[in-house]
């Protein structure tokens, strides 16, 4: 990848944050928001400066296996406490 | 990469087979460190759910301008990682050093902002156990602290490593310890562990900092 490449990625990924910060401290009702800033900003680094996608399908597999495992924990946690009466 | 491809460890037989395995390792690792900070974010976000008001008390006594600050010194030292692997797959060695070096400073300002933000919020009475009297009457707050306290030390603690990484390279390559290029493959697995540092603190600023500030 050429150094004009990653010098724009980094560009995206302080946009995302001046973006998130400006989003929960000015509008606090939408802080949410900042959480997909901060999920398109993991996706930049890994695939923008760690070039995740240039590796092998298996490479990929394992890298993205523990994504997996954490949704799969956070479901089952959380579907236990906004599903539990009061 | 030509004459990297040429050096093969024992059990390989090909160039790819080796880096592939290489890498394969690395994220087995990278994936044991994701799950151990994944549970501390179940943790947050549960807290979040069960005691919205409290956090939302002590989320408003975090800076997090200068968090902010602090993350854009991380992503930078990012960047300037990638610009390093890149550097290494080019050969030009001395330009891998000099990143090597901006990316040690990068992670050594963040600690020393962090260190900063610790002892504003010592003089405040934000860090659990320590201090003058806690400013948060809740004590669901103040455990919330206790969280945030824990989270950002562990971050803490994984990026003084990377750094400590990243000096030793510089200095393996300095006086000629680390043989180049066969070696180079270290320099990338080097650059993946500072990512993944990165990626943690990515999701760790909005979740303890952003999300959930008082209107």
């Amino acid at each position: 990848m050429k150094a004009g490449k990653l010098v724009l990625i980094y560009a995206g990924l302080l946009a995302l944050l001046a973006i998130s910060a400006t989003i929960a401290i000015q509008f606090p009702q939408w802080a949410m928001l900042a959480l997909l800033c901060a999920a398109g900003q993991a996706m930049l680094v890994l695939f923008g400066l760690a070039q995740l996608g240039s590796h092998s399908p298996l490479v990929r597999f394992f890298a993205l296996g523990a994504g997996f495992w954490l949704v799969f924990m956070f479901t089952l946690s959380l579907v236990d406490l906004l599903t539990r009466g009061s | 990469m030509a004459d990297r491809d040429g050096y093969l460890a024992e059990p390989y037989q090909t160039a790819t087979q080796q880096r592939e395995a290489s890498f394969l390792g690395m994220w087995l690792f990278l994936a044991t460190e994701i799950m151990m900070f994944g549970a501390l974010f179940l943790v947050i976000y549960y807290y979040r759910l069960q005691h919205p008001a409290a956090v939302s008390e002590a989320v408003h006594h975090l800076h997090s301008i200068l968090a902010g600050f602090n993350s854009a010194l991380l992503l930078s030292g990012s960047l300037c990682m990638s610009l390093m692997v890149q550097a290494s797959r080019l050969g030009n060695y001395r330009r891998v050093q000099q990143f090597l070096l901006l990316s040690a400073f990068f992670g050594l300002a963040f600690l020393a902002v962090k260190f900063f933000e610790y002892g504003w919020e010592y003089h405040e009475g934000l860090l659990p156990g320590i201090g003058p009297e806690s400013p948060l009457k809740d004590p669901a707050a103040r455990l919330f602290m206790n969280i945030y306290f824990f989270a950002t030390a562990l971050h803490a603690v994984h990026l003084t490593i990377a750094v400590v990484i990243v000096l030793g390279m510089v200095g393996r390559i300095h006086f000629a310890h680390m043989k180049l290029p066969e070696r180079a493959i270290t320099l990338e697995m080097v650059g993946l562990y500072w990512h993944m540092v990165d990626v943690i603190w990515i999701f760790l600023y909005p979740s303890l900092y952003l999300v959930g500030r008082a209107a």
